[in-house]
């Protein structure tokens, strides 16, 4: 009953807000900003072929929010609507640059230096060394490019999951898709994402201290419904890896 | 259930999207098959190395970009107290919608 009246309340407060919009008020635009430009922003740079085009792409997905508010009527949530135009306007991106670019530029984000991390405190222990701190960049690195491989429909599901946290249904409902096929992309998506990044620990694993876990067992056994317990990385000195 | 039927459950599993007899069926596999418990352990570090990676930094400046781009959409000022008005709509009033008695005046 609670969850109702929550429920009702804020899509009251979000009509409401609708309503400041399309009167074209100037405060709610700049809610409307504040509110979605980063989580979309993050969308779209892990989605698109050229991560460098994520800033542009982000515009050209805002002004089609302005121009087509006084269109919405609120069918879906805002945010539904405008994570929506955010993956159709980087589908556009992404077919724009297989056209234009894929045989001109090679992809190799690690070489060209185009990952840059100042979010990067979530994997950063104030007490780490030199020498650990480059593990994790390392590690950091080798995960967007590995993520970048992955093929879509996985990736974009993937990145709604994992890096927006968004629950099945908003994804379902995101992407127009059932709760099932929304199941079988993330499971496609991780294993894809885990047999990139197999090769990359074979390869450089020991240099960078990346340690497979000695018993395999003891880890299932912990592995439980765990998306609060991802500590496993973070609170240890070594960065313990083996996907 | 067997491998291949059990390794479909590792992603849900990770999220908690499996049913009661799902969950069963996989605990009682994994005690047995130290292939899937491996399996299983490899897709949740996999997991948490992507979630590790948080959400990407938009530039300084992106904020401001937007605001220029939309400019012309939000030409009309309102005022700070209608635009709070409209997000908070209880402000000011209790859980029944009353409006609050103010003291002090």
């Amino acid at each position: 009953m609670g969850d109702l009246v929550s429920a009702i309340g804020a899509r009251a407060e979000e009509s409401a807000v609708i309503a400041e919009l399309k009167a074209g008020s100037e405060d709610a635009y700049s809610w409307l900003i504040g509110e979605f430009h980063q989580p979309i922003y993050g969308l779209i740079y892990r989605i698109v072929n050229d991560p460098s085009d994520a800033a542009d792409t982000v515009q050209d997905v805002f002004l089609k929010v302005f121009r087509g508010m006084k269109h919405f009527h609120g069918e879906s949530s805002l945010k539904t609507w405008i994570y929506r135009i955010a993956l159709h306007e980087a589908a556009n991106r992404r077919r724009w640059w297989f056209r234009h670019k894929a045989q001109e530029t090679p992809m190799d984000p690690i070489a060209g230096g185009e990952y840059e991390f100042p979010g990067e405190e979530r994997l950063v222990d104030p007490g780490e060394s030199p020498f650990e701190k480059f593990a994790h960049d390392e590690v950091r690195v080798a995960v967007e490019q590995a993520l970048q491989q992955v093929p879509e429909p996985y990736r974009t599901a993937l990145v709604l999951r994992d890096l927006e946290d968004m629950s099945y249904e908003e994804i379902a409902e995101v992407l127009a898709i059932s709760l099932g096929t929304v199941k079988s992309r993330i499971t496609r998506g991780r294993d894809a994402l885990r047999k990139k990044l197999a090769g990359y620990v074979r390869e450089v694993g020991p240099e960078l201290g990346l340690l497979a876990p000695a018993d395999v067992h003891s880890e299932g056994r912990q592995s439980g419904v765990s998306r609060n317990s991802q500590e496993g990385s973070r609170g240890g000195r070594e960065v313990e890896v083996m996907p | 259930m067997n491998c291949a039927g059990i390794k479909k459950l590792f992603s849900p599993y990770l999220d908690g999207r499996v049913s009661g007899s799902e969950m069963r069926a996989l605990t009682r596999h994994m005690q047995q098959c130290a292939a899937c418990s491996q399996a299983c352990a490899a897709m949740q570090r996999t997991q948490q190395l992507l979630a590790s990676l948080g959400p990407k930094q938009a530039p300084a400046d992106l904020a401001l970009k937007l605001r220029v781009v939309g400019s012309p959409h939000f030409s009309k000022p309102s005022s700070p107290q209608a635009f709070l008005q409209a997000i908070t709509p209880n402000r000011g009033r209790n859980r029944c919608g009353r409006r609050r008695p103010r003291f002090g005046r």
